[in-house]
């Protein structure tokens, strides 16, 4: 934890004292969101829905700039408040240092980006805190004025504070994941104002979902930990090698040149091994304020 | 598909210390809406062109990550400077046939103007944000206009006598010279031109952003 502290605040220095012709990117969203399985479970006692509010806020800035690469460093913070399981609201900062190249001059010229974060999680339930790190490589193409699409990779990690076994047989570290990503996003423009978006991922990694304690989940877990946001008698426990695919479909309608209001559906699946998984539905409504 | 609808009025006025001719025209949408940001040019038929001894010059400027102006009609040999009144950076460039430049990364207002010396439309780009574009008309006759919002436009101090009149917009669909007019002009009789162009949809890099993915500079 202090590691990432001390990554924060170096890299806030260096964004605070960056070259004087740097330039910035602010970023602000409010979103409404319902999850249908927040609690990622799989019988129907164990799945809850849940709607909750995020705010959050990023600033960009370019540390370099050449005429066909950029290195931006950004820093953002959300807060995010649930209706029915306040124990999962959070808070959370974020710093991004992103390199991109574009390959050739003009709209059509593909990109390629490199990037990593490091973040800070911190819940009112604060089992669950934690650290969380990513890396991403993202290339992408606009093919017109009206259609763009990118494809990615991306590893994560999450890294908890807390070890609390629910047993001497079992690690405590339910909240210690990671992963791998393959992404795709596809955006077409209907009208000047209407964006229709497609964003398909699979992953492969760790999962953690909560349930009633039972034998299944002991043999099929190899991390349980209590998981109060849920209430008494609830456990989160972790999987590996999960297999998680989804599919979301946004769409974005230009408020004006700086903002927009967008609507999105997302659908996820998760199978892991010992015929565990879970299903979620997401629907969201965001407003994106750019500068 | 160019419609000429009507061809009225007579107007007659005074440039300078000679008579000169005068022309207006309003142009409309297929729908009947004005259309700003179209350039009307005018060619004498009945003489050589003669173009300006001294060389004009032009500004495309950049302002809030747009340029300014949209559309920029200017004469054939006009040296156009592209300042940067942003506090980014930005990367112009125009793969067009008749002007191909680049002028890489750059804040404030470049030393070396853009010579614009054959004329067409050239467009212009930012490598940076892929919204930003504009469109300099290069006319081979000094003779031009830009429509404003009302869809007007008016030349004058045209010398009176025979002119081919044409009109250009950045979605026109059929080639410009399908646009073409002869007028008459005199210093006691102009003319009034309504054209109707049959335009594409807008399609444009839309600049809002999509949630979820983050802007750029």
């Amino acid at each position: 934890m202090q590691n990432t502290f001390r990554v924060l605040i170096v890299l806030s220095v260096a964004c605070a004292s960056g070259n004087a012709g740097a330039q910035w990117a602010v970023d602000a969203e409010a979103m409404r969101l319902y999850d249908s399985n927040v609690s990622h479970g799989q019988l129907a006692g164990d799945v809850v829905g849940d709607s909750l509010t995020r705010v959050s806020v990023a600033a960009s800035r370019e540390l370099y700039a050449a005429a066909d690469s950029s290195v931006a460093l950004t820093g953002d913070a959300a807060v995010t408040e649930y209706d029915r399981f306040g124990n999962l609201s959070n808070a959370s900062l974020r710093a991004t240092l992103a390199g991109r190249s574009k390959l050739g001059i003009g709209l059509t010229a593909p990109w390629l980006e490199l990037s990593a974060s490091a973040a800070r999680e911190a819940y009112r339930a604060t089992l669950r805190n934690g650290n969380r790190f990513a890396a991403a490589l993202t290339g992408g193409r606009r093919f017109s004025e009206s259609f763009d699409a990118q494809l990615g990779a991306r590893y994560d990690r999450r890294r908890a504070d807390n070890d609390v076994p629910d047993s001497i047989w079992t690690s405590g570290r339910a909240f210690d994941l990671q992963g791998r990503s393959l992404f795709a996003q596809a955006n077409l423009a209907i009208s000047p104002s209407l964006v229709a978006s497609l964003g398909l991922s699979a992953r492969r990694g760790d999962v953690v979902s909560t349930a009633s304690e039972t034998p299944l989940i002991w043999a099929a877990a190899n991390a349980i930990s209590p998981d109060p946001a849920f209430g008494d008698e609830r456990y989160a426990y972790r999987l590996s090698g999960a297999a998680t695919r989804s599919a979301s479909l946004t769409l974005s309608w230009a408020l004006d040149a700086h903002s927009s209001i967008n609507g999105r559906v997302a659908d996820e699946h998760t199978r892991a091994h010992g015929d565990f998984g879970y299903h979620s539905k997401v629907m969201a409504v965001h407003y994106v304020y750019s500068r | 598909m160019v419609k000429r609808l009507l061809q009225i009025a007579a107007i007659a006025s005074v440039c300078g210390t000679a008579w000169c001719a005068e022309f207006s025209a309003i142009i409309k949408d297929a729908d009947g809406r004005a259309l700003p940001d179209a350039v009307v040019v005018a060619i004498p038929t009945d003489r050589p062109l003669v173009l300006p001894a001294r060389r004009s010059t032009a500004i495309e400027d950049q302002v809030d990550k747009e340029f300014v102006p949209y559309v920029n009609p200017i004469l054939v040999g006009t040296s156009v400077t592209f300042p940067n009144s942003d506090n980014v950076r930005h990367h112009v460039y125009s793969f067009s046939q008749s002007k191909r430049f680049e002028l890489p990364l750059y804040a404030g207002t470049p030393a070396k103007p853009v010579v614009f010396d054959a004329a067409g439309v050239v467009v212009i780009g930012c490598n940076i944000h892929d919204w930003m574009v504009s469109y300099i008309y290069v006319s081979e006759s000094p003779y031009f206009a830009k429509t404003g919002a009302d869809g007007a436009v008016k030349l004058d101090d045209l010398p009176p006598g025979s002119y081919q009149v044409r009109a250009w917009h950045p979605r026109l669909i059929a080639p410009e010279e399908t646009t073409r007019r002869a007028v008459l002009l005199t210093n006691v009789k102009a003319g009034v031109l309504e054209w109707q162009l049959e335009l594409r949809p807008e399609k444009r890099t839309r600049r809002a952003p999509v949630a979820g993915q983050r802007s750029r500079y």
